[in-house]
């Protein structure tokens, strides 16, 4: 049976890339919400919704791209000159809730999988110990705790043989075709064990990468 | 004298340390959230540099009503100490749904957003302050990395931690070129001031020794204030 996987938001061109590149290789791809090529089985974009569906038409989950990246155009205030508190409610909704609502209802579907790998997006600016930014708060502070909640997740999750995957896509640095082959090879790349691999305690610890392979801290 | 804003300063840590800038004779704006406590109260019926403010962390009005009500009293604040903080049971594990995802967001919006909220708020005071500086009351558990391996701990605080401590970073980018100075503190497990003033036992520190530390930590400066650092009660760094 084709490994399944579920892209959780299409509104980036690097989503859209790469749930063609899984496509591509074989998997069999569902996406919430957005334009579709015919090979992505669309699904609806509420998460008891699109998990339902998946049953029905899967009854399992191997992969969880979780591609959520919301950064509001209007992001742009300083800590010194007004904090716009819509726009922090709204990203955070986007970039931690839902998150969490979608893994919370397609869990058990992934249970029933054998992959048991999630994947999410992130930014460099979300580095509390690495950004040098004054702005881009809302992206920032909504990142930093889904990292937190990543973390959390991992230690509830790898003892049943979960692994996880933090990745930057580097949005307007990268190609997003690039960043998609980058994200495809890091999210089923073999567990890394090796003594030589320089990525071998990626499965240990939980790791934030970028398109580029560099490790970034948290 | 010098002044400082100290918010949860209903009990515990807050309380603690507006009694040790009182008893050195600064002026403290204490906020006040809980109505059943008066320990607060008790401690300004001799320090009439006692300020006490409705605070609701979480609540923009009341954020603005705070910034209103100092700035009636002073032109200037020289120190800001965010203490304040929601924690508590919820229902938020990933194998017994719905999550109440509503209690992660009144996490971040009383544990981070509040303070940097405040922060802001207070900016006009504070600049023309002697001190500019910035102390912010977080936890070991605020560290991605250091979390490892706690499965048993629930999401919503330590999440909200999280965000605390990169809302303190980008205060850091935005204002130590401008001359603020910050202090990033992790209290450890402290003992919970009941409302009667004793204390309850499933802890491992007394707020008031707590206090006494952090409040001359708060206060000294350092040589390396263009390093952003978290330290605990007896001055070991922390990653964060």
């Amino acid at each position: 049976m084709k490994d399944t996987v579920l892209i959780t938001d299409l509104e980036h061109a690097f989503s859209l890339s790469l749930a063609e590149v899984f496509a591509r290789e074989g998997f069999r791809v569902f996406a919430m919400g957005g334009a579709l090529s015919g090979r992505i089985t669309p699904l609806p974009s509420g998460a008891r919704e699109a998990a339902a569906e998946l049953e029905k038409q899967a009854g399992k989950l191997d992969f969880l791209i979780d591609t959520t990246d919301v950064y509001d155009p209007a992001d742009t205030f300083t800590l010194s000159d007004g904090i716009d508190a819509a726009v922090m409610e709204r990203v955070f909704r986007q970039n931690v809730l839902r998150p969490m609502r979608i893994l919370e209802n397609v869990l058990p579907l992934l249970d029933a999988g054998e992959g048991r790998r999630l994947f999410y997006l992130t930014g460099a600016g979300a580095s509390i110990n690495g950004t040098r930014c004054v702005s881009g708060i809302a992206y920032a502070m909504s990142k930093a705790s889904l990292h937190q909640f990543i973390q959390m997740t991992r230690n509830k999750l790898a003892p049943k043989g979960y692994t996880f995957r933090v990745f930057d896509p580097m949005h307007g640095r990268t190609a997003p075709e690039a960043a998609a082959e980058s994200a495809y090879h890091y999210i089923t790349r073999r567990r890394g064990t090796e003594n030589h691999d320089p990525l071998r305690d990626d499965e240990e610890n939980l790791v934030f990468r970028d398109a580029q392979g560099r490790q970034h801290p948290w | 004298m010098p002044s400082v804003i100290v918010t949860g300063a209903d009990r515990g840590l807050g309380l603690s340390l507006c009694k040790e800038y009182l008893s050195r004779g600064w002026t403290v704006f204490a906020g006040k959230y809980r109505a059943d406590y008066t320990l607060l109260e008790d401690a300004g019926r001799s320090a009439p540099e006692l300020r006490i403010l409705n605070l609701d962390m979480g609540c923009p009005d009341s954020i603005a009503a705070a910034g209103d009500e100092i700035r009636k009293v002073t032109d200037s604040l020289d120190m800001f100490i965010s203490n304040a903080a929601l924690m508590g049971p919820v229902q938020c594990d990933l194998y017994e749904p719905p999550m109440d995802l509503e209690a992660v967001w009144d996490s971040f919006r009383v544990n981070a957003l509040g303070p940097v909220r405040l922060a802001e708020a207070l900016l006009p005071l504070l600049e023309r302050g002697a001190m500019k500086r910035l102390c912010f009351v977080s936890s070991e558990v605020a560290c991605v990395a250091l979390m490892k391996n706690r499965a048993d701990s629930p999401y919503p605080y330590p999440m909200s931690k999280t965000a605390l401590n990169m809302g303190v970073r980008l205060l850091h980018n935005t204002l130590y070129p401008r001359g603020y100075t910050f202090r990033l503190f992790h209290p450890g497990w402290m003992k919970r001031r009941m409302q009667d003033g004793s204390l309850s036992e499933n802890a491992l520190y007394d707020p008031d020794e707590i206090g006494g530390v952090a409040s001359r930590y708060f206060e000294m400066p350092l040589r390396d204030e263009h390093r952003l650092v978290m330290v605990d009660y007896s001055g070991y760094e922390w990653p964060f």
